[in-house]
């Protein structure tokens, strides 16, 4: 599983950072803002998934079902504290485009990063589980 | 598999399925942005942020994908 998630990683963060930008934008703040959206509808995605999928879950597999409900019960407590952490920092980058702020800037978008791929990770596997 | 439940089968996958499908489409607008936010959808995102609920009755049945 946690092989899964980290081949998920290059890929949400390429999702967040694949095409190209407009003269005059800067690209760690187009990047930011990408990856700040991106989690913010993945992990919409995910509460509404597995609320959707939960009850039969629990029934067909209830250790598959265990292991996202305490996955999702985190997104649920700490993701609004990284959407905000990231936001802050996009907003400070853009009044100040210091290396350090830059630095603490890619951090945060790391950790939404991160997140995205493994919410994407479990988002397949409730699919896959729900249709067996 | 009765025909009765292969058809209640596959109709609970359906909301879960058109969720995945509009995420999809949203990830393709995410992956095609070209320009920093306006303030306006500046300002649409951090109201989104600012609407996260805790409780998960509220976030599960209340956020907008």
């Amino acid at each position: 599983m946690k092989t899964k998630t980290a081949a998920l990683i290059p890929l949400i963060a390429l999702i967040a950072a694949c095409s190209s930008i407009t003269p005059g934008n800067d690209l760690t703040v187009v990047n930011a803002e990408r990856a700040t959206q991106l989690a913010l509808d993945t992990f919409n995605l995910i509460e509404k998934t597995e609320y959707d999928v939960y009850p039969a879950l629990k029934l067909t597999n209830p250790t598959v079902a265990g292991e996202i409900r305490t996955f999702v019960n985190k997104i649920r407590t700490e993701s609004p504290t990284w959407l905000l952490s990231a936001r802050d920092l996009t907003k400070a980058y853009k009044s100040n485009r210091s290396a350090a702020n830059k630095a603490d800037l890619d951090t945060a978008v790391a950790v939404l990063t991160q997140a995205t791929a493994e919410a994407v990770k479990y988002i397949a596997l409730m699919a896959q589980t729900k249709a067996h | 598999m009765a025909t009765a439940a292969l058809i209640a089968l596959i109709e609970s996958l359906v909301p879960v399925i058109q969720n995945i499908i509009d995420w999809i489409n949203k990830a393709k607008a995410s992956a095609a942005q070209s320009a920093e936010w306006t303030p306006e959808q500046e300002a649409a995102v951090d109201a989104a942020i600012a609407k996260l609920d805790l409780n998960p009755e509220v976030w599960q049945k209340s956020q907008p994908l």
